[in-house]
C-alpha cells in the first residue's frame, strides 16, 4: 500500500508536468512506453498489490519522475515504509519539491550560454532609517 | 503541489542614496541551472563579511527565475535566514540582452519597517576568464554597499551617470525626476501606479555604454579585464 501511495503521491505532484493521462491504465501504459517497465508492473503498484519495488523499477521510476522533480528523488526513496517516511527523507534533502515544466531541460540547454557566466549586478540599497 | 511565487510593487519613497553591487555565477549542475550570489549586511554605516544566496535557476515561459536562500548560523550582525528572489525576461537568449540583463528583485525582508518591495536590477557579464580561485577573490572583493554617484563615476564614468541612474530608479514612471534624467524619460498622461521595467530603452542603450565602458581604460569596473590587476594589488 506504501509504494501505491508513493506512487500516487508523485503522479499527484507531477502527472501535469509529464502530460500524464487520466485513469490509472493509462497512466500505467504512459509510463511502460517511457520506462521500458511492465504495464503490469505499473499497474500492480497503482492497485496496491505491490508491497515493495524493486531496484529496477525504483531506479526507472525515479528517473521517469525526476524529468521534472526537483529535488531529484532518489530511488531508495520509493522503498520507504509510509507516506510520512518518504516525506521526510525528502525534506531531509535540505530541498523542497518543485515541479518544472516539461520542456526545463531543454530550455536550459537552449538558454545555458545566456545565462551562464559571472555576472555584476548592481540596483538601489535603501538606507536603514 | 505548485510554487506560487508573490509579487508586490512599492509605492513607498525609496532611498536612492546607495547601490550594491553584488556578484552571481551561474553554472549548468547536470541540466539544471544553479545561480550563487554574494550580498553584505550593511549595519550602521559598517560592512561585514560577504555571504552567499545559493539555489535554482527556474526557467518558465519566457521568464528566468533565480530563487536562492542564504541559511547559515546566527551572529549578531546576521540575526535571520534570508531569501532572495530575482527575476527577468529571459529574451530567449537574444543577443541584445547576453551581456547586459535587467529584471527585479524582491525585497529580503518584508518587515514591518517598510523595507522596499522590489529593485530594478541589472546584471552585467563579466567580460574576463573568471577561474574558480578569481571568482571567490571577485566575490569578496567587488560586493560592496556605496553611494550611487560613486558607484557610477567609477564604474560607469560620469558620461553615462544618467542613464544609469535611470535603470536603477525605482520609482514609478510619471514620478518627478531630476533634471539630469528628464531627455531618457517619456512622459505618459498620467503617473504609473506601479513600478514597471523599460526592457525596451535598456536593451537599446546599455550595449551601446557598454561598449563606451569597456573602450575608457581610465574606468575599472568588476566586469571588466582590468579588475584583475586591481584584485592582485
Amino acid at each position: 500500500m506504501t509504494a501505491q501511495a508513493i506512487m500516487r503521491l508523485l503522479i499527484s505532484e507531477h502527472g501535469v508536468a509529464l502530460r500524464l493521462p487520466a485513469g490509472d491504465n493509462q497512466i500505467a501504459a504512459h509510463i511502460a512506453h517511457e520506462t521500458g517497465l511492465a504495464q503490469g508492473t505499473l499497474l500492480g503498484i497503482l492497485n496496491g498489490g505491490t508491497a515493495r519495488i524493486n531496484e529496477n523499477t525504483r531506479r526507472k521510476l525515479a528517473d521517469f519522475f525526476n524529468r521534472v522533480a526537483l529535488p531529484q528523488i532518489q530511488h531508495v526513496w520509493l522503498s520507504s515504509r509510509s507516506i510520512a517516511e518518504f516525506n521526510v527523507q525528502r525534506a531531509q534533502s535540505s530541498v523542497i519539491p518543485l515541479t518544472m515544466p516539461t520542456d526545463y531541460r531543454s530550455t536550459a540547454a537552449a538558454l545555458q550560454n545566456w545565462l551562464c557566466g559571472v555576472h555584476i549586478a548592481y540596483r538601489v540599497q535603501p538606507r536603514l532609517h | 503541489m505548485g510554487f506560487i511565487l508573490p509579487i508586490g510593487y512599492s509605492l513607498d519613497f525609496i532611498d536612492t542614496g546607495d547601490v550594491a553591487r553584488e556578484v552571481v555565477y551561474i553554472w549548468n549542475n547536470d541540466s539544471v541551472l544553479q545561480f550563487r550570489m554574494s550580498f553584505v549586511n550593511p549595519s550602521g554605516g559598517d560592512i561585514g563579511p560577504v555571504h552567499f544566496y545559493e539555489g535554482p535557476v527556474l526557467l518558465v515561459g519566457r521568464t528566468a527565475v533565480l530563487i536562492g536562500t542564504n541559511v547559515e548560523p546566527k551572529t549578531a550582525q546576521r540575526e535571520y535566514d534570508r531569501a532572495r528572489i530575482i527575476v527577468m525576461d529571459h529574451d530567449n537568449g537574444g543577443g541584445d540582452t547576453h551581456d547586459c540583463k535587467i529584471g527585479l528583485m524582491t525585497s529580503t525582508r518584508p518587515r514591518r519597517d517598510h523595507a522596499p518591495c522590489t529593485a530594478s536590477t541589472i546584471l552585467l557579464r563579466a567580460k574576463w576568464k573568471v577561474t574558480q580561485p578569481l571568482l571567490d577573490k571577485l566575490m569578496v572583493g567587488a560586493t560592496v554597499i556605496r553611494s550611487l554617484d560613486e558607484t557610477i563615476e567609477k564604474d560607469f564614468g560620469t558620461a553615462h551617470a544618467a542613464i544609469i541612474k535611470l535603470f536603477l530608479d525605482n520609482r514609478p514612471s510619471g514620478y518627478p525626476v531630476e533634471p539630469e534624467l528628464k531627455p531618457y524619460v517619456k512622459a505618459g498622461p498620467r503617473p504609473e501606479r506601479v513600478l514597471r521595467l523599460d526592457t525596451e530603452r535598456f536593451a537599446t542603450h546599455m550595449r551601446h555604454i557598454l561598449t563606451d565602458v569597456m573602450a575608457n581604460k581610465a574606468l575599472r569596473a568588476p566586469f571588466k579585464e582590468n579588475w584583475v590587476a586591481h584584485m592582485r594589488m
